[in-house]
């Protein structure tokens, strides 16, 4: 494995009290895999990639848990050894590359500047570097002089994959790569990030709400609710046969503009307030199965497949609950009168 | 259908300093955010527009709620020009035709209580006495589906999810009986799992209010979903329009031929979708007579780098302007589409 994660825990602490973001997530992936790991906004996604790289605001921290990457636990190094894992080995492109790049510097010197921070080459080696990397992510050379804000959303994107690039990591972390921009843009730095990753042998850990995307670019898919993962699998068995009615609400959310329409399903309610969760599955108070159960125990992680994981009492019964799903809104029948 | 709104033609330019997107030099330079679009709104119906960022999405938005004013052509709302107004019938207008945005965080107000905020347009109107007014803001809550309203009265909107937010602003839009509601992206901010509720909100509110909806977003399966019919610009012209299911189905303008299939797609097996991948815009307006999207086109010819399209019915309803698809968008002498 080359990344493996391991029942970490990440916790900020806030005024209202001790939030746990990430509460007990595994997950790993090989090299070469990519993996999508989807949520809504506050279900922790983000504090994991922070967590793993190690750049998690002052108020956060990692309470319990292991990442290892290449065997080497990332949670114990020190700053300095961490330093030369980032980029080098992880890397990360961002949702808005003007976050990642300085203003005030031409892209090329910003490229240079990474390349010899960490590695032993003279500046006209790392300028002919940073050349390849704006050819291989399909940016013209000479825009190498150019200052941040004279390219585009979609290029400017382009840069910062250049720059992720740089050092060969083994793993790209991409945090919504692409949800700032339009969709005809979308399409190409997607082409180009799958191009990335069968030429230069990449992993990718793909973070984003977007379940279509996730479907196009990912091989297994790990799916988060309130700090914790509720199903993993192969994207196939995920998608193709979810198992956790979050997961199933999450595909049927997404309207498709090209096929017959069936009609949408919103998921009433909002997450648990992390400070205090709730005893049982976080889920349930917004699920139309649920039960005295799941509101009293929560679900352990289980494979309902080789493989494929869901963190759902009713998991075996999964079949049941997609036919239910596909016949109209269970939402709507089961929370009839409630806004 | 009557038309409510009818763009007549209509173009709009502005003076900006400098560029910072494109990196030219600074001094004034003429941006052409419009470039006379003409096409009506139907009283009842739920008009989509689509269109990347820069197309003149949000410039039609402001155009139709007069925040701003055309450099050329018209603007009718029921007839009349909206140049023309003045007073009492301009306050009219601005009762009639309200506005929803995309970010419901940043256009509410986070030290007012949820009914001070739903009552404002009330008083700016003087619309009702107190009794009434507060009448009327349990009437719009519980018709954006904040129910018990009197649960959502005496809260701030920090207190509220991200949806329950963009609730409250449509209650404050609909506080005022308008029969013209312009969303500009108002869902696109918001988590997917409740995206679906408040395009349902908006497709009832259309059908128990008698509302006609102006639904303006980049992402085209909420448009597919919400929209009767659908317009696609780029920039800054009209060049499709349609029934919603006939335009996202049979595209006939390259350009929405290769929005839709840029769109990704759901499929967990079996092959993927293929990659018709355009080369990269540029945004520079072209200084002759031309079809914009030429540069890009995979299907451009002579006539496209020589002349400007026009729009042309094809079908009943669905127009295009293509020189792929007709003779006729070949501008006569005086003619209009």
């Amino acid at each position: 494995m080359l990344l493996q994660i391991e029942d970490l825990v990440v916790s900020y602490r806030t005024r209202a009290g001790l939030v746990r973001a990430v509460d007990g997530v595994s997950l790993s992936i090989a090299a070469g895999q990519s993996v999508g790991l989807v949520g809504e906004s506050g279900c922790g996604k983000t504090t994991v990639t922070r967590a793993l790289l190690r750049i998690l605001p002052p108020n956060g921290f990692i309470e319990r848990g292991r990442v290892l990457l290449e065997g080497v636990d990332l949670t114990r190094l020190s700053a300095s050894e961490m330093r030369r894992v980032r980029w080098r080995r992880i890397a990360m492109v961002p949702q808005s590359a003007m976050n990642a790049l300085n203003p005030v510097l031409r892209v090329g010197d910003q490229l240079v500047e990474t390349i010899r921070i960490h590695e032993h080459v003279d500046a006209a080696a790392a300028w002919r570097r940073a050349e390849d990397l704006f050819e291989r992510v399909g940016i013209e050379r000479r825009r190498l002089y150019d200052y941040p804000h004279q390219f585009s959303g979609g290029m400017r994107q382009r840069v910062a994959i250049a720059m992720a690039i740089a050092l060969r990591p083994a793993l790209l972390i991409a945090d919504e790569p692409t949800t700032a921009l339009d969709v005809l843009v979308q399409d190409r730095i997607l082409n180009l990030l799958e191009q990335l990753r069968a030429d230069l042998g990449l992993a990718f850990l793909y973070i984003t709400h977007d379940v279509p995307v996730v479907a196009e670019l990912c091989d297994a898919v790990a799916v988060m609710y309130a700090g914790k993962i509720v199903e993993f699998g192969p994207l196939a068995q995920v998608f193709g046969s979810p198992s956790h009615p979050y997961t199933m609400g999450l595909l049927r959310a997404s309207p498709k503009p090209a096929a017959e329409q069936s009609e949408l399903i919103s998921i009433p309610g909002a997450p648990p307030n992390l400070v205090a969760p709730p005893r049982g599955c976080r889920f349930a108070e917004r699920c139309p199965f649920a039960d005295d159960r799941c509101h009293l125990a929560e679900p352990p992680l289980e494979a309902v497949a080789p493989g494929h994981l869901a963190a759902c009492h009713f998991a075996a019964d999964a079949p049941r609950m997609r036919q239910t799903m596909a016949t109209g809104d269970a939402w709507a029948r089961a929370f009839a009168g409630t806004p | 259908m009557n038309p409510i709104v009818v763009f007549d033609a209509v173009t709009r330019i502005f003076q900006v300093r400098g560029s910072t997107e494109a990196g030219t030099a600074p001094g004034a330079r003429i941006v052409q955010a419009l470039d006379r679009v003409s096409f009506a709104v139907r009283e009842g119906e739920i008009l989509g527009l689509a269109g990347e960022s820069g197309s003149g999405k949000s410039t039609i938005a402001e155009l139709m709620a007069a925040l701003q004013t055309p450099t050329n052509g018209r603007v009718l709302f029921n007839g009349e020009d909206l140049a023309g107004l003045r007073g009492a019938g301009r306050r009219e207008f601005h009762r009639r035709v309200q506005m929803i945005f995309q970010d419901p965080y940043e256009s509410i107000n986070p030290q007012h209580l949820i009914r001070w905020w739903v009552e404002e347009p009330l008083e700016i109107h003087g619309i009702g006495a107190r009794a009434d007014r507060l009448e009327r803001v349990r009437r719009a809550l519980a018709q954006a589906e904040l129910r018990p309203p009197d649960a959502f009265l005496n809260r701030y909107p920090h207190q509220l999810s991200g949806g329950q937010r963009q609730r409250v602003a449509i209650a404050r839009a609909i506080v005022l009986e308008p029969s013209l509601l312009v969303a500009d992206e108002p869902v696109s901010m918001l988590d997917v799992s409740v995206r679906a509720g408040i395009l349902r909100l908006l497709r009832r509110l259309r059908d128990e209010l008698d509302l006609t909806i102006l639904y303006i977003s980049h992402d085209l399966s909420t448009v597919r979903y919400i929209a009767d019919r659908v317009a696609i610009l780029y920039q800054g012209k009209l060049v499709e329009i349609g029934g919603t299911d006939a335009v996202m189905r049979t595209p006939l303008h390259p350009y929405t031929q290769a929005l839709m299939s840029a769109v990704p797609t759901l499929v967990v097996a079996g092959p993927r979708r293929p990659r018709v991948l355009l080369p990269a815009g540029n945004g520079s307006a072209a200084t002759t007579p031309s079809c914009r999207f030429a540069a890009r086109c995979p299907h451009a010819m002579n006539v496209c780098r020589q002349r400007e399209p026009l729009l042309v019915e094809l079908a009943p309803g669905h127009a295009v302007a293509c020189f792929l698809h007709s003779e006729a968008a070949v501008p006569q002498p005086g003619g209009r589409a």
